[in-house]
């Protein structure tokens, strides 16, 4: 009786671990190859939100607030930056595929759909909240 | 009748190990002075632990020891008189040494080399002029100017 | 049932090298099926782990005295719950305890990550999986806690067990246990996306990101769990304190205080992207001081007043502590280009620098502590000296440490990120320094003269004060533009930032804390042997026996005082010390007598019968202040779970847009 009970369970485990059909494959998350910074720019996002609330607050002088804001700034810049340049990068390595999508626009330009890009009539497959070109929002200002 | 003498007997008996039991650990509570003399001491009873801390209930050897120490204490010997003499009967292995100055120095020193650590880290990452290095000095950089707008737009609905 | 049981533990050692192994490989050799049924394996592990642990439980609750572990910590009087409790009352059990909780994390850990970082997880499953098996291997060869009792190859049983430690037998002691274990097991999900995230050079830190929430809740079970165990200590052992600076207690804090710094160090990485070496090395070293907990605990290598188990299972810990340090520190050494920090100090003055003091000290607290644990061990080893560290050594050296940790609680947060003008700090510091002083000036006017108390209470108003005004002051401004009221206005503060009002509170607990533990320079205490009708004094109260009984019980029997209290003549009402005597086990326990006040506790143990067995010895202590522990402590959790509530205010930002890739808005979530 034990003997067969212990078989059962020995299958059983083996059959779960190594029966792992192609249907069961998870589907990875996309991943960004913007993650990290984005993630960097979310954190100094936040350090300036944290930055301006002490500040009214009163816990800083101007002096300390001025230089740190401007830090700040510019730390963001060079994220900005950096994001450019592995845009660039990444353009340049799957070839002309992005660009071309971004010429054929023009034929269209004057459609003010909410796929192209208002300021600088790149067009993309899919609706989007900010330009993956000029990275200025999409939609006319709603306010 | 007497079934019933013995079951009478035999709960008394329980009753008064019981009471035995509770009566020692009375001194199983050894007050602060016997405890400081009892840490000094190594419990012969196989424990590996102090006469002062062994938990061993009715230890043959930490038991009587503290009495002893109760009883050199209340005739006014000093906790080094009751030492030595503890070391006279049962020999040196008994002692336990006084925590000496090595085990104050050690915290300490790794407490100041962590510190100097500290100093090192700030010397080494401390930049005086922090935007010296970055490219970017003003706002009217082209850099930051290029991002400004970006930049104005997303921290105007920061809260 | 036993064969069920060894079986499942056997099992899930075998899936447990299979999924290390599956998931290695198929990393390295990029095969997802094999990286899938290494994740199946994990869930596997869990099952059979849950099976052995519902098979030893079952066994305890329904007194299967076949089985050795349940001879040897449970009997058949014993209440349910402290029968299910004896599943950690032992070495076995509570190794079989570890293997299941590792094994439930690291099941979550597989389910929530099941689409997100693929890169890195086969590697921090491996790390899991690892541990894993070396817990499997003591559940398995060294601990097995499904060893039968034999005469003659046949299983017998005997007729009842010797139950569980009656130390052990107390509410608090059900989930003191389960508590610490949850925090030691816990430190092993950050360690290993820490490993992970090292192993793959993952750009960015999101394996701080992702196991921000672990290592706080994993905190939050360690401080209770440590607190539960100074409450035992307070109501059960009846020597009237709540921390004696026993191995096993230093064992539980070394990995707290660790996890502390840990906790405050990442905030410099999240922020500012510092500091990225030694967040690796502080998680290693909070995961290896959870390992060096369990073996202090389980191996009596160090002697202490409740080492409960002393065996040779020490050696396999230590082998296993060696031989993690090593490739951690292989991995760092390795690595450390990948490591580089980001940024700069901008200013010695700043709270990065803060950051860097309270590490250094909460570090140096740590160190001292572990040195006093294994100071005996080491002279020895060494000189061959035998040497006692007593409370009073530890108490010299830990209290101006605590009170630098206290102060720095206090000033942390007034610096600012980057720099801070001496304009800055002089706003800051202004009011709660003044009133700090004024305080400490009262204090000697008023006749205190001990200097620690002095220093301590000052530094508790001055961090309680630095912490309310930065609640009214937020809370004023949120107000202002809100047309709120102040209450309502904090509370839609602290829940635009959880995290660090949530943090605020938890400083506040802490302070609290401190007040209770300041407490102890003024504690009072009188042993006298009583009989009824005779009193005694202690501090202001006056204490006289009215009643000296005795009884049996199932599971004990027991010796009761009743002790009428009175101050200035004034009748207070009743305590009843309690002496038990447990039959099955021979040990005796004290049920104490306390009666709680914010002020001061009053707290009597029966300390036993006289000599001559006529009177009670009565040990009566005043204890000024001790409540505030507790309740800094309660403060604590609720701190510690207003940071786990997400913040309200979800920062939305524009995404870095891919053509092809799926889009959504970004969220700082903290």
């Amino acid at each position: 009786m034990i003997i067969a009970i212990t078989c059962v369970i020995a299958i059983v485990v083996i059959v779960f671990v190594l029966g792992v059909r192609p249907k069961d494959l998870p589907e990875p998350e996309p991943v960004s190859p913007f993650a990290h910074l984005d993630e960097r720019k979310a954190a100094i996002y936040e350090n300036l939100r944290d930055l301006q609330f002490e500040y009214r607050v009163g816990k800083l002088s101007d002096d300390d607030y001025q230089l740190t804001k401007k830090d700040l700034q510019k730390e963001l810049a060079a994220v900005m930056a950096e994001v450019d340049r592995v845009k660039l990068q990444l353009q340049a390595g799957r070839g002309q595929a992005p660009p071309a999508a971004a010429v054929k626009v023009p034929t269209k330009a004057a459609v003010k759909d909410s796929l192209t890009c208002p300021h600088c009539n790149a067009r993309f497959e899919q609706e989007l909240k900010f330009c993956g070109e000029c990275g200025k929002p999409m939609k006319a200002v709603r306010a | 009748m007497p079934g019933k003498m013995r079951r009478f007997k035999s709960s008394l008996l329980i009753l008064v190990v019981a009471v035995a039991a509770l009566a020692q650990t009375a001194s199983e509570k050894p007050s602060v002075d016997v405890r400081r003399v009892g840490a000094r001491l190594q419990c012969q009873c196989g424990c590996k632990d102090s006469v002062a801390t062994c938990s061993m209930l009715e230890c043959h050897f930490s038991k009587p020891a503290k009495e002893r120490i109760a009883q050199m204490q209340a005739v006014g010997m000093n906790d080094e008189q009751i030492v030595q003499a503890f070391v006279r009967d049962y020999g040196i292995a008994i002692y336990l040494a006084p925590p000496n100055a090595f085990g104050w120095i050690v915290p300490y020193a790794v407490a100041g080399l962590g510190m100097a650590l500290c100093l090192l880290f700030v010397r080494k990452y401390y930049k005086p002029k922090p935007m010296a290095d970055l490219g970017v000095i003003d706002v009217d950089d082209p850099e930051l100017a290029k991002y400004q707008e970006q930049i104005e737009k997303d921290t105007a609905n920061l809260d | 049932m036993e064969n069920l049981g060894s079986l499942a533990i056997l099992l899930a050692f075998c899936l447990a090298l299979y999924a290390t192994a599956a998931c290695v490989i198929g990393r390295l050799k990029s095969k997802p099926f094999l990286l899938v049924s290494g994740e199946r394996a994990v869930y596997g592990i869990w099952v059979l782990i849950a099976t052995a642990s519902g098979i030893l439980v079952y066994s305890l609750i329904t007194s299967d005295f076949r089985f050795a572990y349940v001879a040897e910590h449970s009997n058949r009087s014993m209440p349910a719950l402290y029968k299910y409790a004896a599943w950690w009352g032992g070495q076995e059990g509570s190794l079989l305890l570890w293997s299941f909780l590792l094994s439930t994390y690291t099941s979550v850990v597989v389910f929530t990550n099941r689409r997100k970082h693929r890169d890195m997880m086969p590697w921090v499953i491996g790390v899991l999986t690892t541990i894993q098996s070396f817990f499997l291997v003591l559940n398995n060869f060294i601990a097995n806690p499904f060893q039968m009792l034999a005469v003659d190859k046949l299983i017998t049983s005997v007729p009842d067990g010797n139950g569980l430690s009656p130390l052990l037998q107390y509410p608090a002691m059900a989930i003191h246990p389960p508590m610490l274990y949850l925090g030691y097991v816990g430190f092993s999900v950050p360690f290993a996306f820490a490993i992970g995230s090292l192993i793959t050079r993952q750009p960015g830190d999101a394996w701080i990101f992702t196991t921000r929430r672990w290592t706080l809740v994993t905190w939050l079970f360690q401080s209770t769990g440590v607190m539960l165990g100074a409450a035992w200590a307070y109501h059960v052992l009846g020597w009237g304190g709540y921390w004696g600076w026993d191995p096993v207690e230093n064992a539980s804090l070394l990995p707290w205080l660790s996890g502390t710094a840990f906790l405050h160090s990442v905030m410099m990485q999240e922020k500012k992207g510092m500091m990225k070496i030694w967040n690796i090395v502080l998680v290693s070293a909070t995961f290896f001081l959870c390992i060096l907990g369990t073996l202090l605990t389980r191996s009596g290598i160090v002697q202490s007043v409740h080492a409960f188990a002393r065996s040779d299972i020490g050696k396999y810990f230590v082998g296993f502590l060696a031989l993690g340090i090593a490739a951690v520190i292989f991995l760092i050494l390795d690595r450390l280009d990948y490591l580089k920090s980001e940024a700069q100090l901008e200013s010695v003055i700043s709270r990065e620098s803060s950051f860097l003091f309270n590490n250094l000290i909460l570090l140096a607290s740590c160190f001292a502590v572990l040195w006093g644990t294994l100071f005996p061990v080491i002279s020895e080893a060494i000189s061959g000296d035998k040497i006692s560290l007593d409370a009073d050594w530890y108490n010299r050296l830990m209290v101006p440490i605590g009170l630098f940790l206290l102060f720095l609680t206090g000033v942390g947060p007034l610096f600012a990120w980057r720099r801070t003008s001496a304009e800055s700090l002089r706003r800051n510091f202004m009011y709660p320094g003044i009133a700090s002083v004024v305080l400490v000036g009262a204090l000697i006017a008023a006749g205190m003269r001990h200097f620690y108390a002095l220093i301590s209470f000052g530094f508790c108003l001055f961090v309680a004060l630095t912490i309310l005004i930065e609640f009214y002051k937020g809370a004023k401004s949120i107000g202002a533009k809100n047309q709120m009221n102040l209450l309502r206005a904090t509370i839609e503060l602290t829940h635009r930032n959880t995290r660090r009002y949530g943090g605020y509170l938890v400083h506040m607990g802490i302070v609290l804390a401190f007040i209770g533990f300041t407490g102890h320079a003024f504690n009072q205490n009188e042993v006298k042997e009583l009989n009824v009708g005779d009193s005694m004094k202690v501090g202001t109260y006056e204490l006289r026996m009215v009643n000296l009984a005795q009884g049996d019980e199932a599971n004990y029997s027991w010796h009761r005082a009743t002790m009428a209290v009175s101050k200035n003549g004034e009748m207070l009402g009743t305590l009843e010390p309690e002496k038990r005597f447990y039959t099955a086990s021979k040990q005796g326990t004290s049920e104490v007598g306390i009666r709680v006040r914010p002020n001061e506790d009053l707290y009597l143990n029966f300390g036993g019968m006289s000599d001559d067995n006529q009177r009670a010895v009565i040990q009566a202590y005043v204890f000024p202040l001790v409540s505030w522990i507790w309740i800094g402590t309660l403060v604590v959790i609720f701190g510690t779970l207003v940071c786990l509530v997400p913040s309200k205010i979800k920062l939305q930002y524009a995404r870095t847009e891919v053509v092809g890739y799926a889009r959504k808005n970004a969220t700082v979530q903290k």
